[in-house]
């Protein structure tokens, strides 16, 4: 198949959409791990120590949101350039 | 389930009555397995019923969605509704291997376990995000092969092979010693039948379905999952604060945390036993401590006035014992200033301990049967508080040793050096060794943090032997172990502990 100059913008889009997901995705899962002990000692989240609280909680909400928000985004630019395969609710 | 000659939407209506019903079934079968315990059915029967309805579900699901259709049998058809296909996914997030393990991982390293909690939930990000949208849109069926199509060439479906096989087998041999390990415990079989046993539904059922039997026995252990993480939580919340959404009462479970561990001591305080009131399931008591009188408040009040022995209604006094104190004296053998009596525990005072009483015991009997035992150095009885953190001490204190005009050498090594304190999260505490600066001598031992009461038995060894604090420290004590802080103690007694 030939690519068009579309489906390389929505490869574009594809790659900064998961790139900005990633980045998160990394910043509450080795960022906040790497700086645990500074964390702990100086932030509280609900009155747990802030690293433990994203450990235990938060960063496991954040994970279930990532998906959740990649899943509407690339429908919608799926949608949107017409490669959408269809639902099958 | 549904033959390809449906239409999806028929599919996924069929799909919603299927799992109405199941669901219903379960809830059903969950009830009369509660009614038929009431009625006295043994734990192990229940055990079997749950294992015999599980395996023959599983064995069902695989013989109805039994397919050759290779489509079918690798990814269910593609045609796996994406709710139906979060629930086996959310079903694979809970398994066996994750909740067990979660629960060993955070037990064996506290909560340090939760960066593998992490990782295994962090991990379905990465699938959702680099793998499962490319496998889908390229049409293949497996890893190895999208890897094959995608790069092209055996080579890199062989890695591909290798890699999958190395991640599986970890996982699987976890779930397989987890669907063993219930097994076993459900029906008392042994484990390795039990690993046999559980193992055989699922086969049976992975054979002949494949993806499509394995998602819709995901779906259906989704269900059974779901309801089983639920009951507890909620009974559990309704217990503790009559909510049965635990996250409405969180504030209210949190202060009662916070306000258990802010203990206050007040000393020299006096109760005030007019103004103890009880209102509203609150204990209400007013405290004088020097000038000032405070209000406390609590849920249950404890009393611990102290102990002492009952000396009274023995006619004690016909006997020409005599009482000091309320306590009966005796000599260094126990005896009571009469020929025949013996006085041992509480009654004669020392130490009010159970560990003193039974040595006070054993003395007598062997002094009974004339085997002249050495009157007991009380300097040598170890005392322990039960408790948290745990407090133990043997001998004299350093304020006692000096108040006796002793001069003595201290050493003193904090919990924070020592490894298996950090291990176990409790580093509040420490060892302390009080030794007679001209003689060596172990004068005394303060013990604070975990099994304090443990450790303090072999320094009464040690006092005991007449062991110095170089004979201590020169011992050797296994690696990690709290006990490694008591030779460092003594250690410092002479500034050469190692860890500080």
């Amino acid at each position: 198949m030939q690519l068009t100059e579309k489906h390389h913008e929505y490869w574009r889009k594809n790659l900064v959409i998961t790139a900005i997901l990633f980045a998160i995705w990394f910043v509450f899962t080795f960022v906040e791990i790497w700086f645990a002990r500074e964390l702990n000692s100086s932030m509280t989240f609900l009155g747990f120590p802030l690293a433990f609280y994203f450990s235990a909680q938060g960063s496991l909400a954040i994970y279930v949101a990532l998906i959740g928000i990649y899943a509407v985004l690339m429908k919608k630019l799926d949608k949107e350039y017409g490669v959408d395969e269809g639902d099958l609710e | 389930m549904s033959t390809p000659a449906f239409s999806q939407s028929t599919f996924n209506r069929n799909l919603k009555k299927y799992y109405t019903f199941y669901t219903g079934g379960f809830i059903v079968f969950l009830l009369a397995l509660a009614v038929a315990e009431q009625m006295g059915l043994s734990r192990a029967w229940i055990g079997y019923w749950f294992l015999f309805a599980t395996i023959a579900l599983y064995a069902g699901i695989g013989w109805m969605t039994r397919t050759t259709d290779v489509a079918e049998y690798y990814v269910a058809g593609r045609r796996v509704p994406s709710f139906f296909n979060g629930m086996a996914t959310g079903a694979d997030w809970m398994s066996a291997a994750s909740f067990i393990g979660m629960a060993g991982t955070l037990f064996l390293s506290g909560y340090d376990g939760l960066a593998w909690v992490m990782g295994w939930t962090g991990g379905f990000c990465l699938v959702a995000l680099f793998l499962a949208p490319y496998l889908r849109k390229f049409g293949q069926f497996t890893i190895p092969d999208f890897l094959a199509e995608r790069y092209g060439g055996n080579i890199v479906r062989f890695m591909g092979v290798i890699c999958a096989i190395t991640c599986s087998f970890v996982y699987v041999v976890a779930q397989i010693y987890g669907v063993g390990l219930i097994v076993s415990r459900m029906t008392g079989l042994e484990f390795g039948v039990g690993v046999f046993v559980g193992l055989a539904g699922i086969l049976v059922c992975a054979m002949l379905g494949g993806m499509r039997a394995v998602t819709w026995t995901q779906v259906a252990q989704y269900i059974v999952l779901v309801i089983a993480y639920l009951v507890p939580v909620i009974w559990l919340s309704v217990k503790q604060t009559h909510v049965p959404v635990p996250q409405w009462a969180v504030g209210q479970q949190l202060a009662k945390i916070l306000t258990k561990r802010g203990v206050k001591v007040l000393t020299g305080a006096q109760v005030q036993p007019d103004t103890i009131k009880l209102a509203n399931g609150k204990m209400m008591v007013a405290v004088k401590s020097g000038e000032q009188t405070q209000t406390i408040e609590g849920e249950r009040m404890l009393l611990a006035v102290g102990r002492e022995g009952i000396t009274d209604g023995f006619g004690l006094e016909k006997l020409d014992i005599q009482l000091e104190k309320g306590f009966i004296k005796t000599d260094e053998h126990y005896r009571a200033g009469h020929p025949n009596v013996y006085a041992a525990g509480d009654v004669i005072g020392n130490f009010l301990l159970a560990h003193v009483a039974y040595y006070e015991g054993e003395h007598i009997m062997e002094h009974i049967a004339g085997k002249n035992p050495k009157p007991l150095d009380y300097n040598r009885v170890p005392r322990a508080t039960y408790s948290y953190p745990q407090v133990a001490s043997l001998g004299l204190s350093e304020k006692q040793a000096r108040d006796q005009g002793l001069k003595v050498k201290v050493g003193k090594f904090p919990l924070a050096g020592n490894a298996k304190s950090v291990i176990l999260g409790e580093t509040e505490g420490f060892v302390k060794i009080i030794s007679d600066e001209d003689s060596d001598e172990l004068v005394g031992v303060f013990i604070l943090g975990p099994n304090a009461t443990e450790l303090i038995a072999e320094t009464a060894l040690a006092k005991l032997l007449e062991s110095t604090p170089f004979e201590i420290g020169a011992s050797i004590a296994p690696h990690p172990t709290v006990s490694e802080s008591v030779k460092e103690a003594a250690l410092a007694v002479d500034g050469v502990a190692i860890h500080i």
